[in-house]
């Protein structure tokens, strides 16, 4: 039996595109990390197939680092996400531009957020939801 | 063997389609577990027996259990299910799906292209190979790894405490 | 010919056995819970009260199946069938005997056995999500940070036994014990694997997930009929397949003098099995935050150092250059 080299990174490639599809459509900061980690794991696929190709341990090795990396990256962001909801009250990653120049109330400069506010601020008022946006006023931008 | 290798190829595929559709958190992991069992499967069949076992102890095992951790300590209940619900409604799967389509075929004509046909049998890679590469040729990167997961400790650990100042606050 | 009925009574047999170890397990836990405890136990239904798990399935099986109706249904369904299926799983790289078991030589057998036990975890995190109950959720949040930190130990605290018969191999870790049982140079690594077992199987010291004094037994709360009695199961074959792992990674397995090495094996894993019961009738719970202290702050150092010796001390002992 000879090694599927060109359908095993197809299927990479359709795994990984799947994930950047994900990636672009959601606007939940939970399902964005979900799409990385089929990106990185398509990734993976790619480097264990071509490995194969050679029968050398080089692609497995590769694939561990990126298992590694998947890990530090899915602790951190997690992290962030739980952050970023206890800051928001919501996982809409839209909600989360406090450093956008239009969000001016949490700022001390109003000069800086002036500039910038007639480009972004129709499109940032939709998005953001009403208690959130109350919120905003008082918590750090930080 | 090819046989197992193109049904988990499929499983793989259409659970991960699902993965990107569904509005439940929990459903879309679950679907995950599902692709990266299927992804084990392929690399069993690829001649790669220990990475397919860490696929499941660390991607399935380790790192959903830590998203099925968060999802639940957020606890959206049914409310977060139809915001998501209502997020992906409508033409927002238009654009990404067409431009990343021609990606794609692009990816799939270049492949058809590159002349890697003739591939030789499968020749499995037992782990201790994979130890000696590991710890031979690419201990630089073990090392770099190690530091990187020490700093994603730091990291986690560090935006992860909770404000004090935000338990004083009369909310 | 033989070679088939050899295979095929290992791949029915096998599963059909830990099944039966599992119930019947019930039933002589039941009985030394109650000689450590001095009272009787279960002893009207047959002689010594044997056929009890016979009449607990009956009754399982004829009692009401419900799903609560704010349960998320399809996965409250598959939440039991994870742990049954993951357990009977790590039947499968069991080496009982030369020539029986299932899969007979697998190069990644350990690996496969922490696979599932990690995959175990699903069922319970799972169950208690699933039944959209506060408590059962509370469970499913303890076990899910439980599992995933003693998951570390276990993997840890086997790779001293790695390191010392130099492969995965289930078979090859037992032949590796020709000289010594590595209960002796891995006595660390042992008992870690020991306690991450209870953790792991959630047995009594540590059955936070279900404390049924502060949870109302967690994250079956919600089950009825035989999807508890799944999770029941489940619960004891892991039991019988952490045991059995101890006996082959730390007893040396099969081997023993005069008698067929079958018998060792079992014997060797009842022992085992009644090291688990003993521990459930003599130690009490702790509490969370010690629970996690204790495995974060003891056991992860005091296993990664065992790894550490272990090599240091394999890499100093070996022959030739290298």
């Amino acid at each position: 039996m000879t090694i599927p080299m060109e359908q095993g990174l197809m299927i990479a490639g359709v795994l990984f595109i799947l994930g950047l599809v994900g990636l672009m459509v959601r606007r939940n900061v939970v399902f964005m990390l979900i799409s990385v980690e089929i990106m990185l794991n398509a990734a993976g696929l790619a480097f264990v197939v071509a490995g194969a190709r050679w029968g050398a341990a080089d692609g497995q090795v590769m694939f561990l680092f990126i298992l590694a990396m998947a890990a530090a990256e899915v602790a951190v962001g997690l992290a962030l996400v739980l952050r970023i909801f206890g800051q928001n009250k919501t996982l809409d990653i839209d909600a989360a531009n406090a450093l956008a120049s239009s969000v001016s109330v949490g700022f001390q400069e109003p000069a800086i957020a002036q500039a910038g506010e007639p480009i972004v601020a129709p499109t940032d008022a939709q998005t953001k939801s009403p208690d959130e946006s109350a919120t905003r006023g008082e918590t750090d931008p930080c | 063997m090819l046989p197992v290798f193109w049904i988990a190829a499929i499983v793989a595929i259409v659970s991960t389609v699902m993965v990107i559709t569904r509005a439940n958190a929990i459903h879309a992991l679950l679907y995950l577990i599902v692709s990266l069992l299927a992804v084990a499967v392929m690399f069993m069949v690829l001649g790669a027996p220990f990475v397919a076992m860490l696929e499941i102890i660390v991607y399935a095992g380790a790192i959903m259990v830590l998203f099925v951790f968060v999802i639940m300590l957020l606890n959206l209940g049914p409310k977060g299910v139809e915001q998501e619900r209502r997020w992906l409604k409508g033409g927002v799967w238009g654009g990404p799906c067409v431009l990343t389509f021609i990606l794609l075929v692009e990816v799939g004509v270049m492949l058809s292209r590159s002349g890697i046909a003739e591939s030789p049998a499968i020749v499995p890679v037992p782990p201790k190979e994979v130890g000696i590469a590991l710890f031979g040729p690419y201990l630089i990167g073990v090392q770099l790894a190690g530091i990187l997961l020490l700093g994603g400790l730091v990291a986690a650990y560090h935006i992860g405490r909770p404000e004090p100042r935000d338990e004083e606050k009369p909310t | 010919m033989n070679e088939t009925v050899r295979i095929l009574l290992c791949v029915v047999g096998i599963p059909f056995i830990a099944l039966n170890f599992a119930a019947g397990l019930i039933w002589v836990e039941r009985r030394l819970l109650a000689v450590w405890q001095e009272r009787y136990g279960p002893n009207r239904v047959g002689p010594f009260g044997l056929l009890q798990p016979i009449a607990d399935a009956i009754k399982l099986h004829f009692k009401e199946d419900w799903i609560p109706p704010f349960a998320d249904k399809a996965v409250f369904v598959i939440a039991p069938g994870i742990v049954m299926a993951t357990a009977m799983l790590s039947c499968a790289v069991l080496p009982i005997a030369p020539g029986i078991g299932v899969v007979d030589d697998m190069n990644v057998a350990l690996l496969f056995f922490l696979a599932m036990s990690s995959m175990g975890a699903y069922s319970i995190v799972l169950a208690g999500w699933a039944s959209n109950n506060k408590y059962s959720l509370l469970g499913a949040v303890r076990a899910a940070a439980q599992m995933l930190s003693y998951e570390v130990f276990m993997g840890l605290s086997l790779m001293g036994v790695v390191v010392m018969a130099g492969t995965f191999s289930l078979r090859g870790i037992v032949e590796a014990q020709q000289d010594m049982w590595f209960c002796i140079p891995q006595f660390i690594g042992m008992c870690i694997f020991l306690i991450a077992g209870f953790a792991e199987t959630h047995r009594l010291p540590f059955d936070l997930p279900e404390a049924e004094a502060e949870l109302v037994a967690g994250f079956h709360s919600e089950y009825s009929s035989m999807k508890f009695g799944m999770f029941f199961v489940g619960e004891y074959i892991g039991v019988v397949v952490i045991s059995a792992l101890m006996t082959t990674l730390f007893f040396g397995g099969w081997m023993g003098p005069w008698l067929p090495p079958i018998v060792w094996f079992l014997l060797k894993t009842m022992l085992v099995v009644f090291l688990f019961i003993l521990c459930r009738a003599a130690l009490p719970r702790p509490r969370y935050d010690q629970l996690m202290s204790f495995g974060w702050k003891l056991l992860l150092p005091l296993s990664l150092l065992n790894v550490v010796v272990t090599g240091g001390i394999k890499l100093a002992l070996m022959e030739g250059p290298r």
